[in-house]
């Protein structure tokens, strides 16, 4: 499989404080990767370098061959990444409908703008909520609607950071589905996650990051059996 | 046409449907017809209230739909009038050399929005900084005017005034062979007119486009807009840029209407003023805005008969009440509280 996805070297500081401190990360076009760690391992850190929210200290980051490190987020995004943030980054006084529309406007148009709304409504279940403005609807659904917009602009590779985060263990299981569906059609896709329940149902690799590096990879087996990411879990599994 | 109907109606603006623009229609036919049966004051009186409008509209695609609070209206307002007044006393009326300096009055506030728009933006200022760099380009502007009070403050025959203002600038004229068209009184009136119903047609079908579907989510989340891979600087210069140059067709109108322009239209003062009409109106909506608008500078003009004072207290009453308790403003919360109650009655029915 083809590397779509590399950063070198990879720092970001924040004074005295090193949130990513040389990371070599590496994804496979197609690959399913979960991205785990104790709070502050630097996992959103480097969801928010890959997508140029923040700028590295140090290191580079590629993109289909691409060197992306300078490129401004909007430019990425154009080039085929795409993210879900950890809370929620929604339109609250727009219609769920509206806030994809925003979303697959500068992809599509016209009628095929309209058959891909009507999809992601039923992909999302959220087909008899279009007209709800998003504030109002609960908290699981704003997650989906969120995962809708990120597929809207019709990305590569989708980024989604602590998607099932205050979710119901159904609402988490129909994500895990949802991620699921999204890979076996070829999207490439990198998860951060905390709740083992669902990197046990969609994972196939996983990366443990700890102290801005990169402690361990593996399978989630070979994750879930190694004592020292056990130990820097303290104990959670 | 369908397409053009369904932006003229889309979801952004308040007052939709047949019924709508029937009253929309009724509405404009009684103000067109107005010079026919007021007297001249009334009809002066009019176009005053109307050239306010533009930096109002202007303002609430800035600020109601984008999420830009400027304090500059005024700025542009003050060079527009300027401009004008500079170019159109050195070309002179004749050869319709009065139309050119309406273009370059116009142009100028554009540009200078431009300008300062782009050091804003791309510099990563945002929220309420913005109001605060623009109020204090509009201060600056305002002081430096005043003090071109000296005979060395003149551009070929124009003489800036100071604090006094410059005044004497031609009325926009139209040269026939025998006689001209002057634009004062009526004719005026009716430019004026036709210049709003042009605009804010022009900036309903803005606002509905997938341009204010954009803006106004720049405006709830500016950050998710960017990671949906839009060029969201881009779209705040824009806005910026119409706002300024709206605000900057408010100041040359009103230096035809007047002819004169002073610094005191660019002070503290009438850089609030603004923000009150779009607040009290509803800044998010453009039909809500040129009601408040037209409705507030009349009565501010009733009040400015026993006092310009009590005027300013009455605008800044008006602005702690759309504060506290009618954020979405006076007009909108109107038109919210009829539609709720139709809804309501048509539900028991």
């Amino acid at each position: 499989m083809a590397t779509i996805l590399e950063t070198r070297e990879l720092k970001k500081s924040f004074g005295g404080l090193h949130a990513i401190d040389g990371v070599d990360f590496r994804v496979e076009a197609g690959e399913l990767r979960c991205l785990i760690g104790p709070n502050g391992a630097g996992k959103s850190s480097l969801f928010k370098l890959i997508v140029g929210t923040y700028e590295p200290s140090h290191g580079t980051i590629a993109f289909k061959g691409k060197d992306i490190t300078s490129l401004r987020p909007h430019l990425r995004v154009q080039d085929g990444i795409s993210m879900k943030f950890q809370v929620p980054g929604i339109f609250h006084e727009l219609p769920a409908e509206e806030n994809l529309r925003v979303a697959l406007q500068r992809a599509y148009r016209g009628d095929a703008l309209e058959a891909e709304l009507e999809r992601l409504l039923e992909f999302m279940d959220l087909h008899s909520q279009r007209n709800q403005l998003a504030g109002n609807l609960s908290h699981g659904q704003q997650q989906w609607l969120e995962i809708g917009m990120a597929l809207g602009v019709n990305p590569t590779i989708l980024l989604l950071d602590e998607p099932t985060a205050g979710m119901s263990s159904e609402e988490t299981f129909k994500t895990g589905e949802m991620v699921q569906k999204l890979n076996a059609g070829g999207m490439t896709i990198v998860v951060i996650e905390h709740d083992m329940t669902f990197i046990r149902q969609i994972a196939k690799k996983v990366t443990v990051l700890h102290f801005g590096k990169i402690f361990k990879e593996g399978t989630l087996d070979e994750i879930v059996r190694d004592e020292e990411v056990v130990r820097i879990y303290l104990g959670k599994a | 046409m369908r397409r053009f109907l369904n932006l003229l109606n889309g979801p952004r603006t308040l007052g939709r449907g047949l019924q709508f623009w029937v009253g929309f229609c009724v509405v404009f036919v009684i103000a067109a017809s107005m010079p026919t049966f007021t007297d001249s004051f009334a009809v002066t009186n009019l176009t005053f209230f109307l050239v306010w409008t533009f930096m109002a509209l202007g303002l609430s695609v800035m600020w109601g739909y984008g999420g830009i609070l400027s304090f500059g209206q005024t700025a542009f307002f003050g060079l527009a009038g300027y401009t004008y007044g500079v170019v159109s006393i050195n070309l002179g009326d004749a050869h319709g050399l009065t139309w050119v300096a309406l273009l370059v009055a116009l142009l100028l506030p554009v540009l200078l929005a431009l300008v300062l728009g782009y050091f804003m933006f791309y510099g990563g200022i945002r929220d309420v900084f913005v109001g605060i760099v623009t109020l204090s380009v509009t201060l600056v502007f305002e002081t430096f005017m005043a003090q071109t009070a000296g005979p060395e403050w003149t551009i070929g025959d124009a003489r800036l005034n100071g604090f006094n203002g410059m005044s004497g600038m031609p009325p926009l004229t139209i040269n026939g062979g025998e006689s001209n068209l002057i634009f004062d009184g009526p004719p005026l009136y009716w430019f004026v007119l036709a210049l709003v119903l042009v605009c804010y047609l022009g900036l309903r079908l803005l606002v509905n486009s997938r341009f204010g579907r954009v803006l106004v989510a720049i405006r709830g989340n500016p950050d998710r807009v960017e990671m949906l891979g839009y060029n969201v600087r881009m779209y705040q210069l824009s806005a910026f840029a119409i706002g300024g140059g709206m605000a900057g067709l408010s100041g040359v109108l009103y230096t035809l209407w007047g002819a004169y322009i002073t610094p005191s239209s660019m002070g503290l003062n009438a850089a609030a003023l603004p923000i009150i009409w779009v607040a009290a109106g509803g800044r998010k909506d453009l039909t809500a805005v040129l009601v408040a608008t037209v409705a507030l500078t009349w009565v501010s003009q009733q009040l400015a008969i026993y006092g310009n004072q009590y005027a300013l207290i009455l605008m800044g009453f008006l602005l702690l009440c759309v504060v506290l308790g009618a954020p979405e403003g006076f007009v909108v919360s109107l038109v919210m509280f009829f539609k709720r109650k139709l809804a309501l009655r048509k539900q028991l029915a």
